[in-house]
């Protein structure tokens, strides 16, 4: 034991015995004498000290008190407690987490909270405890002597206040240079060697980066696999073949921007792109956990963020919107519809306690701080963030301003519905008090047909629209302790909200009321905190994800992580440049797709080139275009797209595809109904299928969509064989193939070769090669012989099974997954 | 962070999934193996190994543990709903003296619903000691206590919900919110599966549903998908879309099949580099293999009368979880990693969630299990197996020693009892103890950290190591706790 003073490391790298300026000790505590208990806890002291200082969420106590603390607890304390109570509170597994013998043990209390109140022995649970009278006492068996008592009272007075752990470790200069929490600026970009390559203003950064690394840029991509990638990227769909043909056939050189801009004007962009922030916003349209109920109105905030990347939202407004659109257009419907981000996490419907619902609000902080800041604070609830200056008291600051969150269902009607909903209401209230004040008048018969008249009426009463919404409970907000270690039963001393001390100097004022309005105003502070260019995290956060979604990797690759435990930027200050174009572009992000997929960095061919990849491994300087898999929504997409079965209506109540009976068990009061067949009204895009938490669709589930109970920045791609299970068996490709087979049969005929032609058209935008040509008519052909043997099968019939079986391979094909 | 063959490959598995390239691969690597079996079948080809796919590939490829296992595989009996503790493996004669009584360790805040009342609640069943080890067993479980000196009875699990959804998220992965990978995710992570031609996480449910939660609970979380738990039906086609609608032929199937393979190795060839093209091919390979592996693996025709009655399935009452537990060690025989069996689906009654009458609802979950589960040790032990296959049973927690209403119980997440057996574990012993009425744990209490470390450890698996970078941080099963049971391996 004693020879771990000599190699411990403090915080710093220098030994411990210099950061405890003890370096001249050192020798003299190792001639202590072994086995005395004295001996052993010095060293047991001195090493506790780098554990606190290093990790714990108590020192606020500058270094020198903790000093003499740990001396302090050495002396007076720890023989007592050791003798005492070391049987159950020891180092190794200690009952109710207490661990009495070391002082950071102490300090750091049990599972249930503090156990000693540092200067103040009155408060402390631990001396309360051991008093002869004490219910329940400890310890259980045995009892200390008053001398005993007396010491450990002595050393708890002796404490300095300090050392307690509602303190708070101050932010530090070194804490705020951290990269992504120093403001943005205006970054130049670089000089290049090849300029004539770049074409946006994104080009320099990466050429830079690749000259220097020796490396020269992938050639500008087939126009063809220009295509189906900015088609897919933008839309999450393929091209169609008129698409196709009016690109390749287009010889102008704006023929590419021509094609982005009128992708980015279509409304299959939202959808695409709005499924990202859904992912974000941990979307779902049940509870999740045991009953998992559905939530019927999720769907307006769905709608509600499609219709705000189409519209081309300002991300600042966007921002204010969902944290306090509440507040800040209490009689906007979009506003309070966007309010639902602040409710979409799973909720346990069947317990109300103040834990249930701090965790509630748990999500809530930890996925704002985490969608908008790219920071880990949920990691703060129940102690200092072990990697970043974020302290538990920045948790239940920011918990300070969610703490008056209500759940509410709010009307939602624009001016037009308002009066329907008026006019019928007033109907309905005068038919039925009518009808209520006759009854007693009737008799017989005619009592019975007017009271199952009101009873219908009753049944009927006119239901204004209702969004999922939030409000706070008043203009008062509810109070909100420090909760040591996290627990609602521990509560510390009342905290006011503040935003965290690391990204701002001058906190916002969050006394300002909204105006009459019934609200405490706190989230409107925040949002606008957030959505502020001063924030030095908004813009980058948001601006690498659009890259991330482009590129398949962020500039960032940890996109929810911007902290010191997240992945630094490859290109800095190209990212300081996109965040900077943010700024001043009024936070619109089409613009920036445009300098994205218009670069040439963007433009770049797949070309595998083992010189390049000897350098650059994983891609990361941008030598070449990395090719992708298709997400699970743009392979169901793509599938109903290639058989001409696509429904592209828009928005609504969710979609409930078809699921193997044997699946679909939950103990959701609302089960997923049993569909024999598909049909029209399902096959819409994957963006509208129902997100029921215990019961997700198997196909969008194998093909890695995110299980929408927590916030995902980024989906996994992975490779398995129930993947191919689904595509080669499940119902719904065996009949989207008949489908494309007779989309392809009523243009394409029944020549064999223009089928195929057809074929590879529709579903890989590009003519086949002569070989291609002449293997899928040999494949028609054999298939078709094989159907024929069926007996009295119409040969047009064999045909067009054979066909079915081609566009079965289609779905199933690497090319057809995969975009260049 | 420690080094290992885990955090070094698969720390950040999106870009390695993405990056990584295999220069040294040629298409031909992957070659036509769905062809050659369709020889081979046919007589074509003389049968010729297969060549195993390369791991890179296949992020289902066995991996080594941290140190040697002692177990090679779980089969994780998992009565959902709360079997009670004080009725089956924790007998507390205190509850008979104090029968109808308030006992002094209620707490209203411990109880779930608020009709849960104070006074003690004695078992209606009796308890006898089997085994040479005495280990009491309630007359709910004459079967299973035959295998009493296999059993390891741990009598101080605790949790930290006493409500069903949370508890049972805890159970599988360590955390009461959803969205964690669960620990048959974890273990497949780890050490990969022992077969390419079958799930390596396997799930079935009880003939009544599956258990609250659904997929949550076998939900891989932030695993890539490849690692989370896959359902097996009990009757029909065990995995949903192993085969092709009824209306394709098998011979059209197989054309397809062949085409697709062909046209995808030729576009291999021209993008030799892309590491995902070569993996989508394995993976049509594995599917190929599943079809036939799949129906076999789950095909009971193969077993004898005398194996199937040992499972109790010439029993009405215990045929189907019989038969899942046949099943499952025919699938562990076959190298699958981690087989989960629910006991009880749907809600209260259906389940083991006894509130509206004890004897009325373990009278019928007990004899459906029991012959089962005695058969499983049993025939596991008989084929050698048990020593590499561990049994864990239990539910997301226990019952409260009180009344609910006058004859049922409310959850008790503060004292349970589960058992292991197999797999390492020291057989006929007791681990740990509550108080005396089964409240509390008091005696070496064990959390699912400490449970779920004691696991891993068995499967070779150290729970510190085992990490999943994610967000940033490290992530475990065990997240920041967890002892291994040191007391309870052989």
């Amino acid at each position: 034991m004693h020879k771990v003073v000599v190699i411990g490391l403090g915080r710093n790298g220098q030994t411990l015995a210099d950061e405890l300026g003890v370096a001249g000790q050192q020798q003299s505590l190792l001639q202590l004498r072994p086995g005395s208990v004295r001996s052993r806890f010095m060293v047991l002291a001195l090493i506790c000290a780098t554990a606190i200082s290093a990790a714990s969420g108590i020192a606020r106590a500058d270094e020198s008190e903790l000093k003499r603390a740990e001396i302090s607890f050495a002396e007076q304390a720890a023989a007592i407690l050791e003798h005492n109570c070391g049987d159950c509170h020891g180092a190794k597994k200690p009952k109710s987490r207490l661990d009495l013998t070391s002082l950071a043990g102490v300090l750091n209390g049990a599972a249930s909270g503090a156990v000693v109140e540092p200067g103040n022995s009155a408060t402390s649970l631990l001396i309360k405890l051991i008093q002869k009278d004490a219910t329940p006492h400890m310890p259980p068996q045995g009892q200390l002597t008053t001398e005993e008592i007396g010491h450990l009272t002595k050393w708890i007075d002796g404490l300095p206040k300090s050392l307690s752990r509602s303190g708070e470790n101050p932010i530090t200069e070194n804490d705020r240079r951290h990269w992504s929490f120093v403001p943005v600026t205006s970054a130049t970009p670089p000089q290049v060697r090849q300029q004539e390559w770049c074409r946006t203003g994104i080009d320099p950064f990466i050429l830079a980066k690749l000259e220097a690394a020796g490396l020269l840029p992938a050639p500008q991509a087939e126009k063809i696999d220009l295509l189906r990638r900015i088609t897919f990227d933008l839309t999450g769909l393929p091209p169609t073949p008129d698409e196709t043909l009016s690109f390749l056939t287009d010889p102008s050189p704006t023929a590419y921007e021509k094609v982005v801009d009128r992708l980015l004007a279509s409304p299959r962009y939202g959808e695409h792109w709005g499924k990202y922030w859904l992912d974000l916003a941990r979307y779902a349209d049940s509870d999740g956990f045991e009953y998992d109920n559905d939530r019927p109105l999720a769907y307006r905030y769905r709608d509600y963020v499609i219709r705000s990347f189409n519209d081309d939202k300002s991300y600042d407004q966007f921002i204010r919107e969902q944290l306090a659109g509440d507040e800040l257009a209490p009689f906007d419907p979009d506003h309070l519809i966007a309010t639902g981000f602040c409710r979409l996490g799973p909720t346990v419907e069947n317990q109300k306690d103040e834990k249930t619902r701090l965790d509630e609000i748990d999500d809530v902080v930890s996925t704002t701080t985490s969608v908008f800041l790219g920071l880990t604070i949920g990691c703060a609830r129940c102690h200092d963030h072990k990697y970043d200056p974020i302290r538990q008291h920045d948790y239940y600051r920011l918990l300070a301003i969610f703490n008056s969150r209500e759940k509410r269902e709010l009307p939602v009607s624009n001016p037009a519905e308002k009066a329907t909903f008026f006019r019928d209401f007033s109907f309905w209230e005068v038919e039925t008090e009518r009808l209520q004040k006759a009854l007693p008048t009737f008799s017989g018969q005619e009592k019975q047909n007017a009271e199952q008249s009101l009873q219908e009426l009753l049944r009927r009463k006119p239901q204004e629209p209702l969004a999922m919404a939030i409000q706070d409970s008043g203009r008062q907000a509810r109070k909100t302790f420090f909760l040591f270690r996290g627990n609602d039963l521990t509560p510390g001393a009342e905290v006011n909200p503040a935003v965290p001390a690391v990204l701002t100097r001058t906190q916002p004022d969050f006394s300002i009321q909204p105006g009459r309005l019934n609200s405490t105003g706190r989230r409107s502070v925040l949002a606008r905190w957030i959505a502020s260019p001063e924030n030095p995290l908004t813009a980058r956060v948001w601006a690498n994800r659009v890259w991330q979604h482009h590129f398949g990797t962020g500039l960032v690759e940890t996109s929810s992580n911007f902290g010191l435990s997240g992945a630094k930027p490859t290109h800095p200050e190209l990212l300081n440049w996109l965040a900077n174009q943010l700024h001043t572009n009024g936070w619109k992000v089409k613009p920036l797709h445009r300098l994205i997929v218009l670069s040439a960095t963007y433009q770049q061919s797949t070309l595998f080139r083992p010189a390049a990849f000897q350098v650059d491994q994983g891609n990361s300087l941008l030598w070449r275009f990395s090719p992708r898999r298709l997400s699970a929504e743009e392979l169901r997409d793509s599938i109903l797209a290639a058989s001409g079965s696509l429904n592209p209506e828009m928005f609504g109540p969710g979609i409930r595809p078809r699921i193997d009976p044997n699946f679909i068990a939950t103990s959701s009061t609302a089960k997923w109904p049993l569909v024999e067949q598909e049909g029209p009204e399902l096959w819409r895009r994957s963006v509208y299928v129902f997100v029921k938490r215990s019961v997700l669709l198997p196909l969008l589930e194998a093909f890695d969509a995110p299980t929408a109970q927590q916030s995902c920045e980024r989906r996994l791609t992975t490779t398995v064989a129930t993947q191919a299970l689904q595509l080669l068996n499940d119902p719904f490709t065996n009949d989207q193939s008949g489908l494309m087979s007779r989309r392809i049969w009523s243009s394409a005929g029944p020549d064999r070769k223009a089928q195929v032609l057809e074929l590879y058209s529709i579903g890989l935008s590009r003519r086949p090669t002569d070989q291609e040509l002449e293997r899928g008519t040999a494949f028609l052909k054999q298939q078709f012989e094989f159907h024929h043997q069926t007996p009295d099968r119409d040969p047009e019939e064999s045909r067009k099974l054979a066909l079915a079986d081609l566009c079965h391979v289609l779905i199933n094909l690497n090319e057809f997954v995969f975009v260049n | 962070m420690p080094v290992s063959p885990h955090n070094c490959n698969w720390g950040h598995f999106p870009s390695i999934w993405n990056r990584r390239q295999f220069l040294q691969t040629s298409g031909a690597a992957f070659g036509s193996l769905v062809l050659r079996e369709m020889l081979q079948r046919d007589g074509l080809l003389a049968a010729e190994a297969f060549r195993p796919v390369p791991s890179e590939t296949n992020p289902l490829a066995s991996r080594s543990p941290h140190f040697p296992a002692k177990a090679k595989s779980v089969i994780f009996i998992f009565c959902y709903g709360g079997p009670s503790q004080v009725d089956l493996f924790d007998p507390k004669p205190e509850l008979a003296k104090w029968h109808g009584k308030p006992i002094p360790v209620f707490r209203k805040t411990d109880a779930f619903f608020p009709d849960t009342q104070s006074t003690a609640f004695q078992s209606p069943y009796r308890f006898k000691k089997y085994g040479q080890a005495g280990i009491e067993i309630s007359e709910k479980f004459p079967e299973l206590a035959k295998c009493a000196d296999d059993l390891c009875v741990i009598r101080s699990m605790h949790c930290d919900s006493n409500n069903h959804a949370p508890a049972m998220f805890q159970m599988n992965s360590g955390f009461i919110q959803p969205g964690y990978p669960s620990m048959g995710s974890w273990v497949t992570y780890g050490l990969g599966s022992e077969t390419e031609s079958l799930p390596a996480f396997v799930v079935m449910w009880d003939h009544r549903g599956g258990p609250i939660g659904g997929a949550q609970n076998w939900s891989g979380g932030f695993l890539p998908a490849a690692f989370q738990g896959t359902p097996l039906r009990s009757q029909g086609d065990p995995i949903v879309d192993l085969k092709p609608p009824a209306n394709i032929h098998p011979e059209q199937q197989r054309a397809r099949l062949k085409f697709i393979e062909e046209l995808n190795t030729e576009h291999l060839a021209k993008h030799p580099a892309e590491s995902e093209l070569a993996a989508r091919i394995a993976s049509y390979e594995l599917a190929y293999r599943m079809q036939m592996a799949a129906p076999e693996a789950v095909d009971l025709s193969q077993e004898t009368a005398i194996t199937q009655n040992l499972y109790g399935l010439d029993q009405p009452h215990s045929n189907y979880f019989g038969r899942q537990c046949l099943m499952a060690r025919r699938l562990v025989e076959r190298g699958v990693r981690f087989v989960q069996l629910y006991s009880g689906g749907g809600i209260q009654q259906a389940s083991w969630d006894a509130h509206f009458g004890l004897a009325a609802n373990h009278d019928v979950h007990c004899p459906e299990i029991d012959r089962p589960m005695y058969g499983l040790l049993t025939d596991l032990k008989q084929r050698g197996l048990l020593d590499s296959t561990l049994i864990i049973w239990g539910g997301e927690f226990g019952r409260l020693p009180t009344n609910q209403g006058s004859v049922g119980r409310d959850h008790n997440a503060r004292g349970f009892t589960m058992w292991l057996a197999g797999g390492g574990v020291q057989g006929g012993m007791t681990y740990g103890a509550t108080d005396e009425f089964g409240y509390t744990a008091v005696e070496d209490p064990v959390s699912l950290p400490d449970l779920h470390a004691t696991c891993l450890h068995l499967m070779g698996l150290d729970h510190k190591r085992l990490t999943y970078r994610h967000r940033g941080r490290d992530m475990r099963l065990t997240d920041v706790s967890g002892e291994v049971l040191q007391r309870i391996i052989k």
